[in-house]
């Protein structure tokens, strides 16, 4: 009977605890967050200077140069870590 | 893993580049046959350029300065490592975005501070070009002002920074406060639930008309006919190799049955006309989203980048 209620009172806790510990481990507070999503400004070239010309193949083994990727009002380019991994 | 869900999320946003007339190209340090490997895989059909020697990710000033030469890297726990059988990270880039403009010049630039949160395609474009996408947008019930929520997508992976909008329809002769009116006036103010499922940024206010009122001395900030606020929204990038049960805590707090993320918030904001102010209004808001799990296959073994001395 007691064991019972214990095992009742533990259940309880833990889904009461688990959104609790998973939202402390994950919560930060505004600022905090106003930095993660901020811009590195330190790196990388900086708005107003020359963009470096490309000349890469793609994934079709067709070389690509910055006129060949432009569209009329320009070009986004979105350097990523991996494809593979 | 997040690259790889960028990379997909970008092709889906690719209708969006193609409306504003801007060409999209990704560059990442892999080679051609890793690239057309993952692009046939995963249907990409916009170009990812294979910058194998790192040459264009220097050029740009974004190779990772943390990957010096002959650093590995354990991609499941991100620890540099000294196993051979680690990925070499040499030249790897940081995640970053360049607009560059018809002329040749970069004409806006965003460098992430983090490896797991990336723009979606829509961000990047309203971000550089202020071009909002609205694929979805759903009236909330409200007398006087209408309101209605809309989001850049119905679908969300982690770490997929999306844009969720709030807009505001007045009648003519009707106005609402501009936020931070202060003294015994109620603001506009869009607030986000705290959340352990989703990051989000300050709200982007447009700027208020300064009006002057017979009752009042000085300007006080307004809105007229209609307003439309967006802020960014991305889930927690919450898979992590050292801590698995991150993952399984989110889908357990923040999907329903249907795997779907809810976000929620609310507006407050007091709507006069000519002639009287009506008491001030809070409007609960929320948004739903398909959820995109995390896509775990790597490229073929045969295919992977080797060592190099």
């Amino acid at each position: 009977m007691h064991l019972c209620r214990e095992i009742r009172v533990l259940v309880f806790l833990t889904l009461l605890l688990a959104p609790v510990s998973f939202t402390t481990r994950l919560e930060a507070d505004s600022a905090a967050v106003r930095t993660l999503l901020s811009d590195a400004s330190d790196v990388g070239l900086a708005a107003g200077v020359p963009a470096p010309e490309i000349g890469l193949k793609d994934q079709n083994g067709r070389e690509r140069d910055r006129s060949s990727l432009s569209g009329t009002n320009g070009l986004v380019l979105v350097f990523f870590r991996s494809a593979d991994w | 893993m997040y690259c790889r869900g960028q990379l997909v999320q970008l092709q889906h946003d690719l209708p969006i580049f193609q409306r504003a007339g801007v060409g999209l190209a990704a560059i990442g340090y892999d080679s051609a046959a890793v690239l057309r490997e993952f692009a046939s895989r995963k249907g990409i059909s916009f170009p990812l350029l294979a910058d194998h020697e790192s040459k264009v990710i220097r050029a740009y000033g974004v190779a990772n300065r943390r990957f010096v030469k002959g650093t590995l890297l354990n991609v499941d726990t991100e620890q540099i490592t000294d196993s051979p059988g680690d990925v070499p990270v040499y030249g790897v880039a940081y995640p970053s975005v360049f607009l560059i403009g018809p002329r040749g010049a970069v004409l806006w630039r965003f460098v992430s501070k983090t490896d797991e949160l990336r723009l979606t395609g829509a961000a990047i474009l309203e971000r550089s070009i202020g071009a909002i996408t609205v694929v979805d947008r759903r009236p909330l019930h409200s007398d006087r002002v209408e309101v209605a929520v809309t989001a850049s997508h119905t679908e969300a992976g982690l770490g997929n920074r999306l844009r969720i909008g709030l807009e505001l329809k007045m009648p003519p002769g009707f106005h609402i406060y501009g936020p931070g009116v202060g003294r015994s006036y109620h603001g506009l103010d869009w607030k986000m639930d705290e959340s352990s499922c989703w990051y989000q940024s300050e709200p982007a206010y447009p700027t208020p008309r300064q009006r002057h009122f017979a009752f009042e001395e000085g300007d006080l900030p307004v809105y007229e006919g209609e307003v439309r606020i967006t802020r960014e929204l991305v889930l927690k990038p919450v898979l992590s190799a050292a801590e698995p049960s991150l993952f399984r805590l989110f889908q357990s707090v923040c999907l329903d049955s249907a795997s779907r993320v809810k976000a929620s918030g609310v507006v407050a904001f007091q709507a006069c006309d000519e002639r009287q102010c009506f008491p001030p209004q809070s409007i609960p808001l929320d948004w739903h989203f398909h959820f995109l799990p995390p896509d775990p296959e790597r490229a073929p073994p045969e295919l992977r980048r080797e060592f190099e001395q």
